[in-house]
């Protein structure tokens, strides 16, 4: 026991309460801010850093190699991927982002029993789970669009004709932020559904990376052997692959063209499933919120 | 004790400001609650609740499981009651949850910190939560810690932190947005001796001179008597008895003779002089004589038969009805020995509490 209690007074507070909107909001940002490792020691900022740093530095090198191309008179070419193929090779990054930062989200507030603290307070046990569903879906959007930004950065600066480059860029947003909001969203809502079963960290981001992982590789054997027929659909159980299909479908991507793709299951579909799964995974979580124990 | 409404202490503490700090539910009682009943499948924790609380510091006691953390948590509005009204500060939880919530704080029975931040960012984002701005939110918070007695380690960790300040951070983040209702869950679970007595009389200090209506929740019938005026005993769900303090411990009709040795023969002597022995000599260790008082004074007799006797005396004294006797007499479902005043309390071997002792 150290101090004691000296006499110095109590001020009420008679200034604004401003309510459930608010509370939600705070929760919201400050939640953000540790998905970052903002507000926390130096080893929690590596990941998010390497997760963000590294996309954009393939983004660079994307740009770069456009750049040198055109110099030397090679033209447009088309191994170098735009927007359209910026997500496949940097789609690792938002799965290692969310297998380590959901349960760093959730986990410790089971741990310690903090929801107790949270849950005496103006909000609902819905307004917990949402707000850590946005705050990690907006993580896993700036990883995304990160690289997007450079890379119409990167074209827009190397043109010779503005015009024409800004023109290209526009048409180009819708595209990139919907595929890159519905992505985010899938990728955080699975996570957080995982690892709010799994209070203990080292499970949870096992299980998380099990589930994105292991139908992928599953789905990728059944698919190399070339069965046919139903064998093709267990694609639908691969995270990864239905968010390619957001892609592919947002883009308009000729499926053939993509490796990823050539299951043989239509773009439509695949993005369908993203989004039940999505759904799917946010309503489990807020189910889990609904009867956690705190 | 209560000088009448939280109102009263305001005029005091805060000048003009009264109306605004009993808003909302001016006038009205602190809490009401009306045939209030929580069934789970297997068991009934509430039964069919009763009672109307006025401000001041309330005592919530009954054994482990006769329904007080239930009842706190309707209160709270975490909990739907299965039938049965309840409101509190005017509001009823089970609609306006959200909005009460802002105007009361709670301290669970169980420490409920996260290990890796400090008592500073913990309770400025959690006093964020309870609605207040973000530049109120951190005064309020310094403010706070300091009245809870927590200085240079406010910086610090929490993981660092021993059991009395942990406590004292769990009591800071319940009065950080300076709420009308603090409900408190065994706020002294843990905590040595010492501790004890500062975190109950911080508690009457906050429920006193600061005008915020305490509901203490506790299965030690010592920490009730210290500081609360008013008490509410339950039993598996049901109100036992709802009075103030005084109403509990008024003097019995019995008085104590306690001598060194030869309480029996101590007995008969008085009883042979013509007082009513109520018990004495034979039970216990054969110390302590009951005598009845009758009219008349007994304690010349009692003067003159233990200087006869030659016996060494230790005390007469009149007793006094103990908060045990309530337990005892009404409900003998319930052993008395669940209690125990002034003793630390025992550990549920289920507790998910880390003691460090």
């Amino acid at each position: 026991m150290t101090g004691s209690i000296y006499d110095i007074g109590y001020r009420g507070y008679d200034g604004p309460r401003l309510g459930r909107r608010h509370a939600v909001a705070a929760l919201t940002r400050h939640s953000l801010r540790s998905v970052f490792g903002i507000g926390r020691g130096g080893r929690a900022k590596i990941l998010p850093l390497i997760c963000i740093g590294l996309p954009a530095l393939i983004a660079l090198i994307f740009v770069a190699i456009r750049a040198l191309a055109s110099r030397g008179g090679l033209g447009d070419i088309p191994v170098v991927p735009g927007h359209d193929g910026m997500y496949p090779p940097i789609a690792a990054f938002p799965i290692l982002f969310v297998a380590a930062q959901a349960p760093e989200l959730l986990g410790r507030d089971q741990r310690y029993r903090v929801l107790t603290l949270y849950f005496s307070r103006a909000l609902r046990r819905t307004d917990y789970a949402l707000a850590k569903l946005t705050a990690l879906s907006l993580g896993v959007l700036i990883i995304l669009l990160v690289p997007q930004i450079l890379l119409g950065g990167g074209a827009i600066l190397a043109t010779a004709d503005l015009s024409a480059a800004l023109g290209k860029e526009a048409a180009a947003l819708p595209a990139v932020f919907g595929s890159s909001i519905i992505i985010a969203i899938v990728s955080a809502a699975a996570a957080l559904a995982i690892a709010s079963v799994a209070p203990r960290r080292m499970y949870a981001t096992a299980s998380i990376f099990g589930v994105f992982i292991i139908p992928g590789i599953v789905a990728a054997i059944v698919i190399g052997l070339d069965l046919g027929g139903v064998a093709k659909w267990i694609v639908m159980l691969d995270i990864g692959s239905l968010l390619d299909g957001v892609n592919g479908f947002a883009f308009g991507i000729d499926p053939s063209s993509q490796p990823a793709l050539n299951s043989g299951i239509p773009v439509e579909v695949l993005s369908a499933g993203a989004v039940i799964i999505g759904g799917g995974a946010t309503v489990a979580l807020i189910w889990r919120y609904l009867r956690i124990q705190a | 004790m209560p000088e009448g409404t939280p109102g009263a202490h305001l005029d005091r503490y805060h000048g003009s400001v009264t109306a605004q700090r009993i808003a909302p539910g001016d006038g009205a009682p602190i809490v009401r609650v009306d045939g209030l009943t929580k069934r789970y499948p297997t068991v009934t924790a509430l039964d069919a609740l009763t009672l109307e609380l006025a401000p001041g510091i309330v005592g919530l006691v009954g054994a482990n499981g006769a329904g007080k953390s239930t009842l706190i948590k309707i209160l709270l509005g975490l909990l739907v009651p299965t039938s049965g009204r309840v409101a509190v500060l005017g509001i009823d939880p089970t609609v306006h949850g959200t909005e009460l919530r802002q105007w009361v704080g709670y301290m669970p029975e169980h420490n409920a910190l996260p290990p890796d931040v400090s008592a500073t960012e913990l309770v400025a984002h959690l006093a964020q939560l309870s609605g207040l701005p973000a530049g109120a939110a951190r005064e309020r918070t310094s403010d706070v810690l300091r009245h809870v007695g927590l200085y240079e380690e406010r910086y610090r960790q929490i993981g660092g932190y021993s059991t009395g300040m942990r406590q004292r951070v769990q009591l800071a983040q319940a009065l950080v947005h300076d709420p009308r209702l603090l409900l408190l869950d065994e706020p002294t679970n843990g905590l040595d001796p010492a501790g004890r007595d500062e975190m109950l009389e911080l508690i009457q200090r906050t429920g006193h001179e600061f005008g915020i209506a305490i509901i203490l929740a506790s299965h030690l019938l010592g920490e009730i008597e210290q500081v609360c005026d008013f008490l509410v005993a339950i039993d598996a769900g049901q109100l036992l008895r709802s009075a103030p303090l005084a109403e509990f411990t008024t003097e019995t009709g019995v008085l104590t003779v306690e001598v060194e040795e030869g309480g029996s023969s101590l007995a008969a002597r008085l009883a042979e002089r013509g007082l009513r022995v109520l018990s004495g000599g034979a039970d216990g260790d054969g110390r302590a004589v009951q005598i009845a008082l009758d009219d008349g004074s007994p304690y010349d007799i009692i003067r003159d038969a233990v200087a006869d006797l030659g016996l060494p005396l230790v005390r007469i004294e009149r007793r006094r009805h103990s908060l045990e006797d309530l337990f005892r007499d009404a409900t003998p479902s319930s052993p008395a020995g669940s209690f125990a005043p002034g003793l630390p309390p025992t550990q549920p071997a289920v507790s998910p509490h880390r003691d460090p002792r």
